[in-house]
């Protein structure tokens, strides 16, 4: 991966960990902005970044609803009507 | 629902009242169905997994004491779930990621222009997932759904799933690494298409 570019990261590794505990937070610390500041100018990171938002939104995409027969199933299953 | 509310609700569900646990249930179980449904892909043993999940928090509900959010009391009890069953079906063999040493090894990168996104309506890119995600060992997977595709913080999923921070991001990092490298040629292939 690419030379270090900001002081906040010795590294990219050190920008993997970050990336590893942090990744989908959204705040507005002066580390997560750092981070940032490295993907612009790190292709790889922010390759690696990109790939990852990619998979968990086609992950989450492809998840099916919880349908209104399992529901109904389900409350039976508990001893539920729909009136209680 | 406010915090206030869902401890009147849990309260009430606790002393058996109907409406209370309907409550829940209307609450939860779309919450406890994805999560199930993220690690199993399968949406008839998600929906049999929300079922369970539910009979044993009802049964356990008198343990749960505030102390911890109730969301995260209940991904305690649907992850152990999901791992039990699914060290229950011994004929899956799953990747072998050892994380003995819980550190983040170097990633290999390679670029995805495609979107894969705009392409999950295609069946055949919603199979190779499905097929990836089965490689992935039920361990990994409870981590990468906690932390990614539910949105915890890493200390949450280091409570629910009683390992240390560490080791959640050794593992989470790998689960990653995993999922994308076996994506990886898929979005390749697409470039060219």
């Amino acid at each position: 991966m690419s030379e270090p570019v900001h002081q906040h990261f010795e590294s990219c590794e050190e920008v993997l960990d970050y990336i590893c505990a942090h990744f989908g937070d959204q705040d507005d610390s002066e580390r997560c902005r750092a981070l940032e500041r490295h993907l612009e100018k790190c292709p790889d990171c922010k390759s690696y970044c990109d790939s990852i938002d990619k998979m968990i939104g086609l992950y989450r995409a492809s998840s099916p609803c919880f349908s209104d027969d399992a529901r109904r199933m389900l409350l039976e299953s508990l001893g539920i009507e729909e009136r209680d | 629902m406010s915090n206030e509310e869902e401890a009147r609700i849990i309260e009430k569900a606790k002393a058996g009242d109907k409406r209370a646990i309907k409550e829940l249930v209307d609450t939860y179980a779309p919450v406890i169905f994805r999560f199930s449904y993220n690690i199993c892909r399968n949406q008839d043993r998600a929906e049999h997994a929300t079922q369970e999940t539910f009979l044993s928090i009802l049964k356990k509900l008198n343990q749960f004491d505030n102390r911890s959010k109730f969301s995260t009391w209940l991904y305690t009890i649907v992850s152990n779930h999901c791992l039990m069953l699914a060290r229950s079906e011994k004929t899956r063999r799953h990747m072998s990621l050892d994380d003995d040493d819980n550190t983040i090894p170097e990633i290999a990168v390679d670029h995805w222009e495609h979107d894969p996104e705009a392409s999950v309506e295609r069946a055949d890119l919603k199979s190779h997932l499905d097929e990836a995600i089965d490689k992935l060992a039920p361990e990994y997977k409870v981590i990468f759904v906690l932390r990614d595709i539910e949105g915890l913080s890493t200390e949450e999923v280091s409570n629910i799933t009683n390992l240390s921070i560490p080791a959640v991001k050794s593992r989470l990092h790998r689960a990653r690494a995993f999922l994308r490298s076996e994506l990886t040629p898929i979005f390749k292939e697409q470039e060219h298409e």
